[in-house]
């Protein structure tokens, strides 16, 4: 993270000051590759556990034997479908496959099928939020969609140099992938973070991709250019193999810089196809890829096009091969937009934390089994509790919302203690201490036993803070000549420690401060 | 179909070579159509896509004056080497001579007159099954046998395929 920060604050003050021709504008696209979570390949009915032994998911059609003929699975194509609808695109009634050839070992058949003349689906948007690091505002950004196809999996090859050969395991290879093209309309490598983290969270809550970058199951591939103001686009470079969000920032973040570089030094950034070093953080040239490709498209003559129907009333689907789009729209889930726009209408909370809550496994229906208990206006306290003290105890114990051994009652009781001012949340953490480690009392009973209730009354603390101010006359001299925080916070510190009882803190400052300014006025 | 039949000689074409690392020739032995069928498979696609992107790669192999001519070749013209190099590479094939060259030239002048005829506002057909609706299959896995799909493998290693290192490209030649 500090690396990248650095990096940052180079590149804006490039920006800011610019060099003799001025700021320079970054352009970033991303093409996103998501393996569709099915239990067989996108042709063939061979399965597609993860980590599986070599070479052992590899039907006939996967490993290209002559005679075999690719048949379409159902769920690549509703799962294309639902996605498209989730990213507002226009689904293609009829789509069509064709070929793409390439040359390597692990492509067996010497062509990928995949949908280039007419692709499922087109023109769609994702909007999300941007949460730079640092003091920089948050802001939402969108990206339009090019279009979403459905594609095969290549399988992988390892590189024996010792004895100059390619070892070919076949399991991945015709696996189902969704290929997302989006418009070159990002800037930097934090918006292309965001892009993808709202891409995964939409797909994951479809159920059509698990997202896990470490696996592949998602990959991103990222083209970036950069040019003066007024100027055309710049020639751009593509970065593959990112296989973390980490790594994403990283790439596309060095690249603007030595492209920048290359263009301020008099040279001229050249098209090609570079790979990320997440060891070196830096982006390298691919040695494979330096000549122009020729995939020599073609029509997959062994798929006719693909129909689809767009009519709630049409039954025809249940009867032949044809998805029926108005169904899936139908039976769509609840979208992460939808759940946080409801967060934020129900609960006022912020657009940044209702994004934070979305994004975090298990807490949206956590927050709102809590909120079934306590009245809605506790919900920025909750939200706040359950962000930052709640998930301090998951943590420690290497939990996570999904099997919190707390029950939303339970905790809904602390916050309420909370709210109504009876504890304090440094309190709060220390009850919730005890309820983690298994203790069985209610959250009120334990204040109660352990005398841990918020002392409000205005008797004792008026007492307590005039005590105080009478027994250090030099503290509060040297707060009144220098105001400095340090000998209130003594103060502060010497009340609550003269009070054996919990007491309200910030009815502890606002005493000794109006104490303090009352002596001045004499 | 017959498409099919060309991928699978490219396929051959390349096993071959990488094992043996032996270059193979156009031979005049090969028929006419055979020829032909190769040709078509570069030619005739971006005129089907109608991909200006696609199409513009290829006119960029072909010299000036033909690209005036949508890709086609006027008599007398001839394929650049840019192209002919080109095509070598990705379908492993050498050309080796000037009269193998002179023939391809004649087999892609006589395809051009595929041009000639007016498909203005034809919709490409792609496939004659264009009318039928696409089988889907149910998404249930079956269960594959490694042994059933390693058992034609000239080499494997710990169950793995064994390939080459990598794409061995043909070096350009200047015989013609």
């Amino acid at each position: 993270m500090s690396w990248f920060r650095k990096s940052t604050l180079v590149l804006m003050r490039r920006y800011s000051t610019g060099a003799k021709r001025g700021p320079w504008e970054s352009v970033v696209g991303l093409e996103v590759h998501a393996q569709i979570q099915t239990n067989s390949k996108l042709f063939s009915p061979s399965s597609v556990k993860f980590g599986s032994p070599v070479n052992t998911q590899v039907s006939l059609f996967d490993a290209s034997v002559p005679g075999t003929l690719p048949v379409l699975n159902r769920r690549c194509v509703e799962a294309a479908i639902s996605t498209a609808l989730a990213l507002s695109c226009k689904v293609n009634m009829l789509s069509t496959f064709d070929r793409k050839h390439y040359f390597y070992a692990d492509l067996p058949s010497g062509f990928q099928i995949t949908q280039q003349r007419k692709p499922i689906a087109e023109y769609g948007e994702l909007k999300f939020l941007v949460m730079p690091p640092g003091k920089a505002a948050s802001y939402i950004k969108t990206c339009r969609i090019r279009q979403i196809q459905l594609e095969q999996d290549s399988g992988k090859s390892l590189h024996d140099e010792e004895c100059d050969r390619s070892l070919i395991d076949l399991n991945r290879a015709g696996i189902a992938l969704m290929e997302l093209v989006f418009q070159p309309d990002l800037a930097s490598g934090e918006e292309a973070a965001a892009l993808v983290k709202e891409l995964s969270l939409i797909m994951q809550t479809l159920g059509v991709c698990n997202c896990k970058m470490e696996e592949g199951a998602l990959r991103v591939d990222a083209n970036i250019s950069v040019n003066q103001p007024g100027e055309g686009l710049g020639t751009r470079t593509e970065v593959k193999n990112l296989n973390s969000v980490r790594s994403l920032v990283h790439a596309i973040e060095y690249e603007i810089k030595r492209q920048i570089k290359v263009k301020e030094d008099g040279g001229i950034v050249i098209n090609e196809t570079r790979s990320y070093d997440s060891d070196l953080k830096t982006t390298l040239p691919m040695r494979d890829k330096e000549v122009q490709q020729d995939y020599r498209f073609m029509p997959e003559p062994n798929l006719p096009p693909l129909e689809l129907l767009d009519d709630p009333t049409d039954t025809r689907d249940s009867i032949t091969d044809l998805v029926n789009v108005a169904k899936i729209k139908e039976n769509i889930v609840e979208l992460p937009e939808t759940t946080r726009q409801n967060l934020i209408n129900d609960f006022n909370l912020r657009i940044e934390t209702a994004y934070i809550i979305v994004a975090t496994p298990g807490l949206v229906s956590f927050f709102l089994a809590v909120m079934k208990h306590i009245p809605n206006n506790c919900g920025v306290r909750a939200a706040n509790v359950m962000l930052t003290e709640v998930m301090e105890q998951l943590n420690e114990r290497n939990l996570t919302y999904e099997n919190c051994p707390l029950k939303p009652e339970v905790l809904a009781e602390v916050i309420e203690l909370i709210h109504k001012l009876q504890i304090h949340v440094s309190t709060a953490k220390d009850v919730l201490t005890l309820l983690f480690n298994g203790d069985s009392r209610t959250p009120t009973k334990i204040v109660q036993d352990e005398n841990w209730i918020t002392v409000t009354s205005d008797d004792v603390i008026l007492e307590a803070c005039e005590r105080i101010l009478k027994e250090n006359p030099k503290l509060v001299e040297n707060y009144r000549l220098k105001r400095k925080s340090k000998y209130m916070n003594k103060l502060i510190a010497l009340v609550k420690q003269s009070v054996e009882k919990k007491i309200d803190m910030k009815k502890v400052t606002e005493t000794l401060e109006t104490m303090i300014k009352q002596e001045d006025g004499n | 179909m017959q498409k099919r039949y060309f991928s699978s000689v490219i396929k051959n074409f390349n096993v071959r070579t990488h094992v043996g690392k032996q270059k193979h020739y156009l031979s005049t032995s090969w028929t006419l159509d055979t020829r032909l069928e190769s040709l078509s498979s570069c030619r005739w696609i971006p005129r089907l896509t109608n991909l200006d992107s696609f199409r513009n790669f290829h006119s960029s192999l072909l010299n000036n004056s033909s690209q005036d001519n949508g890709g086609k070749l006027s008599s007398g013209e001839k394929l650049s080497s840019d192209l002919v190099h080109h095509l070598e590479r990705t379908s492993l094939v050498d050309f080796d001579s000037a009269e193998a060259v002179t023939r391809l030239t004649e087999a892609v002048r006589f395809a051009d007159q595929l041009f000639e005829v007016n498909t203005e506002g034809v919709e490409p057909l792609v496939t004659v099954l264009e009318n039928e609706s696409l089988y889907l299959r149910e998404d249930i896995a079956e269960q594959t046998n490694r042994k059933d799909i390693l058992k034609n493998a000239s080499v494997t290693e710990e169950d793995y395929f064994v390939a080459p290192p990598g794409n061995i490209p043909l070096e350009p030649t200047s015989k013609f």
